[in-house]
């Protein structure tokens, strides 16, 4: 329990927050909670169950899209937000079957080609307004900024949501069924681990919370298309900011998210066209030199001695 | 004697063209030990994962007290209370020796599926096989002998009617050995029933009730180690025709 009392203070402080944040801070706040929600969704299949789902961006493309249309059609935000998860996860169930027997980077290419082959689909589809993307009606409200706010207090509630389902995760049955499978599937099936039903459960998780994020994004920025929320790098971020913080933890993909979204706002708004260089940069250096992420730094203390042993290690 | 727990027949497996378990019948009573030797590449290990599901049989059924087993998945057959360890140990790293321990009560024939549960059950297993002072430390850091334990308390944490033991003497010093054995003659006397893969004759030979020796896939010889120990076919299968010939003319 006692570890969950400073991330418990960060909510408190998150909470009251919002109204003493300009409208541009209020902004970046909400995109790190965003990605903060994504990363712990993505945690649940590539943390936990070791399985590098890279097209998990695929669940955001169509939860924004399932909100998106519904929304067209009438319908209110809150009542699209069942649909979306709904759809998502059957889509993860249908799309895993099959995809979730492979392993390792076979595993992270044939998700990637699920996202990109959903992406053409969703070009092509005149419902979704096909490559043109939708548009969404706008959230009313007194000013920007308690518009601004809404959408604060959603994308939290979502990472709270995430968060809790985590921590339940981590002492709990499913949880350790998944660790088992994470590091040897032979050894997790002959421990009696139903491991093709764990697989399938941790990946209709992790969609379930992407595709939330997915539909309020959609709501939020009030106009989609598929180049945008089907976008792979969205995954690799997802990922970066997974491994940055320490992957199978509660708290490491906050800690991820928030590194990388100021580091985002920080260097790469000045420097638009290296942030690729920048991206990878990271990647190089986190699994070279904390490939248990920052919280493992954070927990365990830092020294030296631990920084030359992971160099030693990791160096190809 | 006892009833048949386990019983094979004409369990085969063939990769490819290679036979690898070639029509192997064999009856295993409750509460024996009963050793499985051979020469490397006799079969024994295949024959193990096709006991517990982690391979297809090419031919042939297993079964478990009345039950067909056979094509039946991995997970199931832990379940039923059919519990391995590995030869080439497979410890779920980043894991704590607890928290190793706990994966095997949480899925087990006990089926202990409350945290607490399955953590006090696994306290227990993890004081039984001596480990209780490394239990918070990671798997990572433990020596070899230390593992084998592990292999052997994760498969007890399951609560096994059965259990299959794949070289756990492999690679010990005598004293490690010692111990091994000791724990294995006291699962044995709590009513499980074992099936041991062994190389180190002292511990085959020490342990079990009734050994069946295996040779490039086939069943070459079954009894007590008495008899086992002065069976030609065994004699020439381990060490050769010709000391087998010089024996006899002795």
């Amino acid at each position: 329990m006692k570890k969950h009392l400073i991330p418990l203070g960060f909510l408190v402080l998150l909470i009251i927050l919002p109204p003493f944040l300009t409208g541009y801070w209020l902004r970046i706040l909400t995109g790190v909670i965003m990605f903060a929600t994504m990363t712990e969704a993505i945690n649940i299949i590539a943390g936990y169950a070791g399985y590098p789902a890279f097209g998990n961006v695929v669940f955001f493309g169509i939860g924004a899209y399932v909100t998106a249309i519904l929304m067209n059609h009438g319908f209110g935000f809150y009542l699209t937000l069942i649909p979306s998860i709904v759809t998502a996860v059957l889509f993860s169930v249908i799309i895993g079957l099959p995809v979730l027997r492979l392993r390792g980077h076979y595993f992270a290419i044939a998700s990637l080609g699920v996202n990109v082959a959903t992406m053409e689909v969703v070009n092509n589809l005149k419902i979704a307004g096909a490559a043109e993307g939708l548009t969404l009606p706008l959230k009313k409200g007194a000013s920007p900024h308690a518009v601004y706010t809404y959408f604060y207090f959603l994308f939290l509630i979502a990472l709270v949501l995430s968060v809790l389902f985590t921590i339940w995760l981590e002492r709990n049955r499913f949880g350790f069924g998944l660790r088992a499978i994470r590091v040897d599937e032979d050894g997790a099936l002959a421990m009696g681990i139903n491991t093709p039903y764990y697989k399938t459960l941790a990946w209709a998780y992790s969609a379930m919370f992407t595709a939330l994020v997915g539909s309020i994004y959609a709501y939020w920025i009030s106009y989609i298309d598929p180049e945008t929320v089907f976008d792979p790098i969205i995954s690799v971020k997802m990922f970066v900011m997974m491994l940055l913080g320490g992957a199978s933890t509660v708290y490491g993909p906050i800690i991820g998210a928030v590194i990388l979204e100021l580091i985002t706002e920080l260097v790469w708004s000045k420097f638009v066209s290296i942030h690729g260089i920048v991206l990878g940069i990271i990647i190089i250096l986190t699994v070279i030199l904390i490939p248990k992420g920052f919280l493992d730094l954070f927990t365990g203390g830092f020294s030296w001695k631990r920084l030359v042993q992971n160099i030693k290690e990791n160096m190809i | 004697m006892s009833e048949v727990i386990l019983k094979g027949r004409g369990v085969t497996k063939k990769f490819g063209g290679l036979v690898a378990v070639n029509s192997v019948d064999f009856d295993v009573y409750e509460g024996e030990i009963f050793g499985i030797i051979g020469p490397n590449g006799a079969g024994k290990t295949t024959l193990m994962n096709l006991i517990v599901g982690l391979l297809p049989l090419s031919d042939g059924e297993i079964y478990f007290r009345n039950l067909k087993i056979s094509g039946k998945k991995a997970f199931y057959i832990a379940r039923l209370g059919i519990a391995r360890t590995f030869q080439i140990v497979k410890p779920f790293k980043g894991m704590t020796v607890l928290e190793n321990v706990m994966v095997g009560a949480f899925f087990g024939h006990g089926n202990y599926s409350k945290f607490n549960e399955a953590k006090e059950r696994a306290e227990e297993i993890v004081e039984l096989v001596g480990l209780a002072e490394k239990k918070d430390e990671l798997v990572d850091h433990l020596n070899l002998a230390q593992l084998k334990r592990i292999e052997l308390a994760r498969a007890l944490a399951l609560e096994p009617e059965v259990l299959l033991l794949d070289e756990v003497m492999a690679g010990l010093n005598p004293a490690e050995m010692e111990k091994i054995m000791n724990l294995v003659r006291d699962i044995n006397k709590k009513g499980v029933t074992v099936i041991m893969i062994e190389h180190i004759m002292k511990a085959v030979m020490g342990l079990s009730n009734r050994i069946m020796v295996m040779h490039f896939g086939t069943k070459i010889a079954e009894g007590t180690p008495e008899e086992i120990a002065q069976n030609e076919e065994v004699i020439k299968a381990y060490l050769g025709e010709r000391y087998s010939k010089r024996r006899k003319s002795a």
